[in-house]
């Protein structure tokens, strides 16, 4: 499992927890940047950005029937995806924000474990997996900055999809491809609310 | 106890009893029905695991029996498999078999029955098949309403096997399409849900697996797929052995043969050892080796088995050994050196293992001065003796075991050096003895002791020089280690010279040499020899000494021309006359003087030879200028000047050699040597043999031909460089000519004239006479020769002139001049008085030749012969009688007499010759005439003064010296 999965994983947490000065998330704010808003922009524009190359990469690299059938194999339909709403408050969307990207972060790890075992020689998509997994990890913790500074949130609680360690290898690729279908879609929805 | 007894009798007879009853019972019914079946399906290794009891009482019998099992899928199909299972019965097992099929077993329904028969040999009356057993089924997954594929998963494959797969659909009869790396697959429809698709030989394509994929409607709606990947066939481990270095751990390698195409994270072979005797067995990490823990002093004999198995298939290689026949020994630590002396050295080393039960041969290598010497031994250590003092050795050891060879440990190496001892022998010495002002200058030489003798460093070297006269006085000296000579003065006493070398342990023996001033004084009266070089060195040979000489020197200098000119010696024994004497130093072109001395008994020497030469002459390196002078026609003198010196230079300076070449070629007289050339130009060679000559005569050349000389020194090992000089020889002597042929001519043919002059009158009278003899006349001679004999002399009656020509005398001079008289009209012609008419039918009909008789014109006296003249008239008016013909002559004339200055007109004679055809140049017209009047005869000759009024024709009506045909003919 990721590290985030551990690191942001509470047994029964569902919703933002109220102002807690001593959740030690929040003493670490004076540590945050100050563009923080800057900061969340560019990197959810370097994600939207990406995202394209990404799926495509992805798809080609698991051969066929996956290049034929996009439509089929790669439609964005994750049921568990974390809602995103563009219209709420700004808090709101942060918070949505860093159930998404968590959500993608972890989902990302499993996929680049999978892909490393699948296809250990897809250089090019590896590395574009690995690039995209630190600009989350960077957007995720600017946005604990931002939820902990601007709306004293030290805790959000988030979902996560399914591992796929026990899936088979068809399987396996055929979710990787549904999320970053998805993730595809979804990212620019967000970049376009910030 | 009696009723024990009674009771426990009763028991086993009644127990006996019971079974025989059995046995009985049983011996009529020993078929054994299946009393329960049962499958599973293990997915992962395709197997359809099948279980099934019968009546205990066949576990009890242990009996051997016989299980026929059918196997077919689905209700509608036939038998797929028919097997026949032989096992023997053992209490509390179950009686299992596992049916392998090529179609996954979850595809569809398997239906599976039994039966059985006795085969035992105890029972050998009973061999009946009992009734089949029911269907048993296994459920496929065709009836679960999902879409599915299998195998599911990863599946591993190996290359250019089968592969069968099968797609499941959700209700029946639905559209089903797969595809496998665009492989061409065949389909079998194998129930309405299950469709079998054989997919034959696959290949390897990527590491990354290859997608299969069911396609479900007609709208490809549901995916369904499986990733295979296709694995090289895993060969069987090759070279399995083991060993050990401690007899602690055994080494197991193998080679596991070509890649089977997968990373081992990805889809390992694992390695396993099994160990038979101890049943424990290790997985190993690495794919070709592993390590293996002994237990000690407990288990010698192994039995391995290395089992290489991945997903697909296993493969086994077997060994046997005994571990201490497998023991690579090692040497731990340092060698050590001890007890080092001047000529020992003892080693000693540490084996491992280090067991009784093992014993080893050790193998020892001495390396010195590029020579190696090998000891063998048993032991831990080993002395090294016979070892040179003040040497550095270079040893290394290694062991194997002894009593069974496996491997040789690797090399452990030593360096030592062993101390040092008193120098050995004796040094070289020689000496030079030069006289100077106070006495001689001995420089006294020694070669450095070689490392065999010197035995250690060389400190310093003695020299000790006692006199050898009445007074006794001795010098000590030392010089330092690096010095090979010193040099002494000494007077005219002999000096008995040693000299020794000393290290940190003692001295070597002194070498003793006697020097005295007069043995170099005798060296003025020897001559120096010339020697030939050899490819190896210079050749020296001398005559052996009489007073039996106990040994010969040889010196020299490797640099003479240098002023440390690196001297060198050498000493041969008393029966050697003949030496090569070789040097690195030595060079092509330097002069090398050698000195042969012979040495006493008493240490010595005394010079008997002196040697020049070279090892390879070169060219001499200078250029003569040549000069001719006495060139004549076949012969000259060549001078040449030159710096061409006999010493320093690359070679014995000979003499010249004069090349000679004629550009028009030719051959060398026998005084040259010919020297033939590719481009056939020959060259002729003259030798000088004295240096001294500048001066050459050439002799025996062609007269007005160039030649090409060249002059060059030369030596033994060619000529020097030469200039030309080219030479053209000049034309014969002409001053001999005349002074032998044209002066005395000329000095004759002055006497000749003079003795005319003298004789001029007498000459003139019989050559050229004024008046010439008519009786001398040359035409007599022709008239003889014509057969007219009797007229011999010309009768001047005979003739009647008809003509007088009247001659001016300059204007005949330039009328003679050229050539041109009576040829023509326009031409000056003398002019004629006509004395006879003529007239154009006499011309006609017969034409005369008339003479000019030059005899009598004063101005052409010297003029030619007579010529032959034919008069031809050109103008037909002029044709009119005598008379008229005269006065018109006359008339003419006159006028043109107007012209001719006073004095220069004079006479004539004009001889007439009557026309004959034999001179007649115009024979054929005239010969009717000419037989009528013959006109053969000169005609009479007239003297006219030129000063008697003549009626002449004017110049311009000529030619006219035509006579009328009727005045001729008469006469005639």
């Amino acid at each position: 499992m990721p590290l985030l999965l551990v690191l942001h994983w509470k047994h029964g947490a569902g919703s933002p927890l109220p102002i807690t000065p001593d959740d030690p998330k929040c003493e670490m704010r004076h540590q945050c940047p100050g563009n923080l808003t800057f900061q969340i922009r560019n990197q959810l524009n370097q994600l939207n950005s990406s995202a394209p190359e990404l799926f495509t990469y992805y798809y080609k690299a698991q051969g066929d029937p996956f290049q034929t059938n996009l439509d089929k194999l790669c439609n964005p339909n994750v049921t568990d995806f974390p809602p995103f709403h563009a219209n709420g408050t700004d808090k709101e969307k942060l918070v949505e924000l860093y159930r998404i990207i968590a959500y993608l972060n972890a989902s990302l790890g499993n996929i680049t474990r999978d892909q490393k075992a699948l296809n250990p020689g897809a250089l090019p998509l590896l590395s574009r997996l690995n690039t995209t997994t630190a600009i989350m990890r960077g957007l995720l913790n600017n946005l604990t900055c931002r939820l902990c500074r601007k709306y004293h949130v030290a805790h959000v609680s988030v979902s996560y999809g399914p591992d796929t360690a026990n899936k088979d290898t068809f399987q396996k690729k055929k979710l990787g491809c549904h999320l970053l279908g998805k993730y595809k879609q979804v990212i620019s929805q967000v970049a376009q609310a910030f | 106890m009696a009723l024990f007894l009674t009771l426990w009798t009763v028991f086993l007879l009644a127990l006996m009893h019971f079974s025989t009853c059995k046995s009985t019972e049983s011996s009529d019914y020993l078929v054994f029905p299946i009393e329960s079946l049962n499958t599973f399906i293990r997915s992962n290794e395709q197997c359809l695991d099948i279980e099934w009891t019968v009546n205990p009482h066949a576990y009890t019998l242990n009996l051997k029996m016989i299980f026929q099992i059918d196997i077919r899928r689905t209700t509608f199909s036939n038998i797929v498999e028919n097997k026949n299972y032989t096992t023997t019965l053992i209490p509390n097992e179950t009686l299992q078999w596992c049916w392998h099929s090529a179609l996954p077993l979850e595809c569809t329904s398997h239906l599976v029955r039994i039966r059985s028969m006795v085969d035992d040999e105890r029972f050998p009356e009973f061999k009946f098949w009992s009734s089949w057993s029911s269907w048993w089924k296994s459920e496929g997954k065709d009836s679960s309403g999902q879409y599915h594929i299998f195998p599911v998963d990863k599946i591993y494959v190996e290359e250019d096997s089968n592969v069968t797969f099968c797609c499941i659909s959700r209700t029946d009869n639905e559209k089903v399409d797969f595809s496998y790396e665009e492989r061409y697959s065949q389909r079998t429809k194998l129930s309405p849900r299950t469709t079998m698709f054989e997919v034959n030989n696959v290949s390897f394509v990527r590491r990354g697996g290859s997608n299969a994929f069911c396609k479900f409607n007609s709208d490809n709606s549901n995916i369904q797929g499986v990733v295979v990947y296709i694995t090289g066939v895993i060969e069987e481990p090759k070279n399995f052995s083991c060993q050990t270095r401690d007899l602690q751990t055994l080494n197991c390698t193998w080679d596991p043969g070509r890649d089977t195409f997968f990373p081992e994270k990805f889809i390992p072979t694992n390695y396993s050892l099994f160990e038979w005797f101890s049943q424990k067995k290790v997985n190993c990490v690495h794919r070709n080796w592993c390590t293996w823990q002994l237990t000690s002093d407990i288990q010698d004999m192994y039995n391995f088995t290395l089992t290489a198995e991945n997903e697909v298939r296993k493969r086994r290689v077997d060994i046997l050994f005994n571990v201490t026949q497998q023991v690579q020994p090692q040497l731990v630590g340092e060698i050590s050196i001890k007890h080092v002396s001047e000529t020992e050295a003892t080693l000693k080393w540490k084996i491992i293992p280090n067991q009784k039960r093992l014993s080893f041969l050790c193998q020892i290598e001495v390396y010195h001065d590029g020579k190696v010497i090998q000891y063998n031994t048993s032991r831990s250590q080993f002395t090294l003796r016979e070892l040179q003092p003040y040497t550095a050795y270079s040893t290394q050891v290694r062991c194997c075991t002894a009593n069974h060879f496996w491997k040789w440990s690797e090399w452990k190496s030593k360096n030592f050096t062993t101390k040092e001892d008193v120098p050995s022998g004796a040094l070289d010495v020689w000496r030079i003895v030069e006289p100077v002002s106070m006495g001689y200058n001995v420089k006294i030489f020694w070669k450095p002791l070689p490392t065999f003798q010197a035995n250690g460093k060389i400190q310093n070297y003695i020299i000790v020089m006692k006199t050898l006269g009445e007074v006794h006085r001795e010098d000590i000296f030392f010089s330092e280690s690096d010095s090979n000579s010193t040099e002494k003065i000494i007077d005219q006493q002999s000096y008995e010279i040693s000299v020794a070398a000393f290290n940190s342990v003692g001295s070597s023996t002194p070498s003793v040499i006697v020097v005295s001033g007069d043995t170099e004084n005798s060296a003025q009266n020897i001559t120096e020899e010339r020697v030939n070089g050899t490819n190896d060195g210079i050749y020296l040979s001398w005559k052996p000494d009489p007073a039996k000489a106990e040994g010969y020197i040889v010196d020299w200098c490797n640099y003479p021309q240098d002023a440390v000119c690196d001297f060198q010696w050498r000493k041969f024994g008393p029966n050697t006359t003949s030496a090569i004497i070789r040097s690195a130093a030595f060079q092509p072109g330097v002069r090398y003087n050698f000195r042969i001395y012979g040495l006493s008994t008493k240490h010595e020497a005394y010079l008997l030879e002196k040697k020049t030469g070279y090892t390879q002459e070169l060219a001499l390196d200078c250029k003569p200028i040549v000069t001719v002078e006495n060139l004549a026609s076949t012969s000259l003198t060549l001078n040449w000047k030159d710096n061409c010196i006999d010493e320093p230079q690359y070679g014995f300076f000979n003499g010249y050699h004069i090349y000679m070449k004629s550009e028009v070629g030719g051959s060398c007289d026998q005084e040259t040597e010919k020297q033939n050339f590719s481009d056939n130009i020959i060259v002729c060679k003259y030798t000088v043999p004295d240096t001294k000559q500048k001066t050459f005569n050439v002799k025996k050349l062609q007269p007005k031909s160039t030649y090409n000389f060249e002059v060059k020194a030369y030596t033994g090992g060619g000529d020097s460089l030469g200039s030309f000089i080219k030479v053209t020889t000049g034309t014969p002597e002409n001053s001999n000519l005349i002074m032998t042929i044209l002066f005395p001519m000329a000095f004759f043919s002055l006497l000749l004239i003079i003795g005319l002059n003298l004789k001029i009158q007498w000459v003139k009278e019989k050559c050229f006479p004024d008046i010439p003899d008519p009786y001398k006349s040359s035409v007599l001679s022709l008239m003889k020769f014509k057969g007219n004999i009797h007229q011999a002399t010309l009768n001047t009656s005979d003739c009647i002139p008809d003509a007088i020509e009247v001659v001016n005398k300059s204007e005949i001079s330039k009328m003679q001049g050229s050539r041109t008289l009576l040829m023509g009209n326009e031409i000056t012609k003398p002019a004629y008085l006509y004395l006879l008419p003529t007239g154009k039918d006499a011309l006609d009909s017969q034409t005369c030749i008339c003479f000019e008789n030059f005899t009598y014109r004063q101005d052409a006296s010297d003029s030619d012969s007579s010529r032959q003249i034919q008069m031809i008239p050109t103008d037909p008016t002029r044709s009119v009688g005598p008379a008229e013909h005269l006065l018109n002559a006359e008339k003419d004339y006159i006028g043109s007499l107007d012209n001719i200055p006073a004095g220069e007109a004079s006479l004539n004679y004009v001889s007439q010759l009557a026309p004959t055809g034999a001179i007649s140049g115009d024979k054929g017209s005239t010969s009717s005439n000419l037989e009528a009047a013959p006109c053969s005869e000169y005609k009479m000759q007239m003297v006219m003064s030129t000063g008697l009024a003549l009626s002449l024709l004017p110049e311009d009506d000529r030619p006219i010296s035509v006579t009328s045909l009727d005045q001729l003919e008469k006469p005639c």
